[in-house]
């Protein structure tokens, strides 16, 4: 019997399962009493599906013992955030609008992880609907993080982040919208991919055009495991891509020495970082340096039109996506989220054209940049605050500076990764963000598990538990 | 700064839109400051009908300006 295997990683605990050596209803139940305990405090749950996640490991335990074939996932432990349909599981979006809906079908990533062997645990906290900030009058209260309590977990894909990071998860799923799933990633010590455009279909799921479904993990061996498993053409998604995914895990020793990370000097010393974060900043381009990868400084532009961009169309779409139901049910939406809900009414389609328009030209400038100067991937701090109330001052919130380096990447669809790079004064962790070229997600794979093999970050568990 | 429409304008079509308080109303306008930026931040880069954004003048700081 293993003690706690839920402190190991995902694919350790995929592994011991395959080799019959961790029963899958042990796992499960390890990682219960964890939330349980956990729970009450942090909030990073909004549902927990106890039953069935028991139910799906016995079906497990059950296919190992009579030697069916096993799916990569099998046995490992998710929370999925809960603007993911997921069939006969609440999903509620943290809002009162949806408390009760309980979706008829999975979201086909929630298909493609269940066929895995994922087992789904629950329904992780975010800001309602995704595009707000927390209110401890929200439907489920703000998660709060496992690396100090007093403070907020950053979102929107806040309680995956918390989950995941005080192992009540193997791993979780979030949406990155403008970096929602990088920046908690980067906000708990995790690594935290936005696949390319395309690569993971929202079939089943809001049709935003930038967001896209990420992986939150604890190593980059697992971020890749999730991906491949995450990832495959879907004929009823217009904008999922249609070639074979590309082999994630297989590929993902590779030696990085000479590859070129381009370093942005001007764009991030204009940004308002805080101490900390540029301190890690340095230690990390030291760390890429001694893995043999040569920096060149670059001159990088339009990522402030982009990140404008970007942040009109989440606008529209949202505006969009709720018109009729911010009339029908007003006294139903949290009191700042009808309020972020309503930018969208105010922004003409003449703005959206030239949204779109400026996210192509950004799009095919920054693959231009990448390819004539040969580079690997670019290297900024994933965000340039320390803790989530910093990142949600009013002012700077409205403008989406906490998104500076990460919206971008969502108008133009480039993958993008955030690794752990240490700590702030408030204890809460401090991510660094890679990008790279469309469909080139691994070579971000292979840079952050050359990394995570060289660092420690993993293995470090919050203290307070 | 171009904005799409004027406080009192946004204030007089939402009041129509919504049930919302006048409280509701301020930290809206104060909320779409932030669109008007992107607004104006987009619209630095559209160029006539016969000619692509110029991705030379597009801006090198997280505020849309120019080191050059």
């Amino acid at each position: 019997m293993i003690e706690s295997p839920n402190l190991l990683s995902l694919t350790e605990q995929a592994k011991l399962f395959r080799e019959g050596k961790l029963s899958a209803v042990d796992n499960v139940k390890s990682h219960l009493e964890l939330i349980n305990n956990l729970n009450p405090q942090l909030n990073s749950f909004i549902t927990i599906d106890s039953k069935g996640a028991l139910d799906q490991a016995e079906l497990l335990d059950r296919s190992r013992n009579n030697g069916e074939n096993l799916g990569p996932l099998s046995g490992a432990i998710l929370g999925i955030k809960d603007s993911i349909p997921t069939k006969d599981i609440t999903t509620t979006n943290n809002s009162r609008l949806l408390k009760n809906w309980k979706p008829k079908r999975d979201a086909s990533v929630i298909s493609r992880l269940r066929e895995a062997g994922a087992i789904i645990i629950g329904k992780t906290n975010l800001n309602e609907f995704g595009w707000s900030r927390p209110s401890e009058l929200d439907l489920s209260p703000p998660p709060w993080s496992p690396w100090n309590p007093n403070h907020m977990s950053v979102g929107s894909s806040s309680g995956s982040g918390a989950a995941t990071s005080a192992r009540m998860v193997s791993a979780s799923i979030g949406t990155d919208g403008g970096g929602s799933a990088r920046l908690p990633a980067g906000a708990h010590n995790l690594y935290g991919i936005k696949p390319t455009h395309g690569l993971v279909s929202r079939l089943g799921m809001d049709h935003n055009g930038h967001s896209e479904i990420s992986p939150l993990s604890r190593t980059a061996l697992d971020l890749a495991l999730l991906l491949q498993s995450m990832s495959g053409f879907e004929p009823e998604d217009d904008m999922s891509w249609p070639e074979a995914v590309p082999e994630y895990v297989k590929n993902i020793d590779s030696d990085i020495s000479g590859w070129k990370i381009g370093v942005p000097r001007n764009f991030i010393d204009s940004a308002p970082n805080e101490p900390e974060i540029i301190e890690a900043f340095e230690i990390f381009l030291n760390k890429l340096e001694a893995l043999g990868c040569k920096l060149e400084d670059i001159d990088l532009r339009g990522m402030a039109e982009a990140r404008a961009a970007n942040f009109i169309v989440l606008n529209s779409e949202s505006y969009q996506r709720h018109q009729k139901s911010l009339k029908l049910h007003w006294n139903d939406y949290g009191q700042i989220t009808r309020i972020y809900l309503l930018q969208g009414a105010f922004i003409y389609a003449n703005d959206m054209l030239n949204a779109a328009e400026i996210g192509r030209a950004f799009k095919n400038y920054f693959s231009k940049l990448l390819t004539d100067n040969e580079i690997k991937a670019i290297v900024t701090p994933t965000s340039p605050f320390a803790t989530a109330e910093r990142s949600r001052r009013p002012n700077e919130h409205s403008k989406g500076v906490n998104a500076c380096y990460t919206a971008p990447f969502n108008i133009s669809g480039h993958p993008s990764v955030s690794l752990p790079a240490g700590f702030g004064e408030a204890g809460i962790p401090i991510g660094m963000m890679l990008t790279g070229e469309i469909h080139d997600d691994t070579s971000l794979l292979q840079i952050a598990h050359a990394y995570d093999k060289e660092t420690e970050w993993s293995d470090i568990m919050p203290k307070s538990f | 700064m171009k904005k799409n429409f004027n406080n009192e304008d946004r204030s007089e079509i939402v009041r129509k839109m919504v049930p919302i308080s006048e409280d509701e109303i301020s930290d809206l306008n104060k909320l779409l400051e932030g669109v008007d930026n992107a607004i104006e931040l987009m619209s630095n880069l559209v160029q006539p009908f016969d000619k692509d954004i110029d991705v030379s003048k597009m801006s090198s700081t997280v505020d849309g300006e120019n080191y050059d």
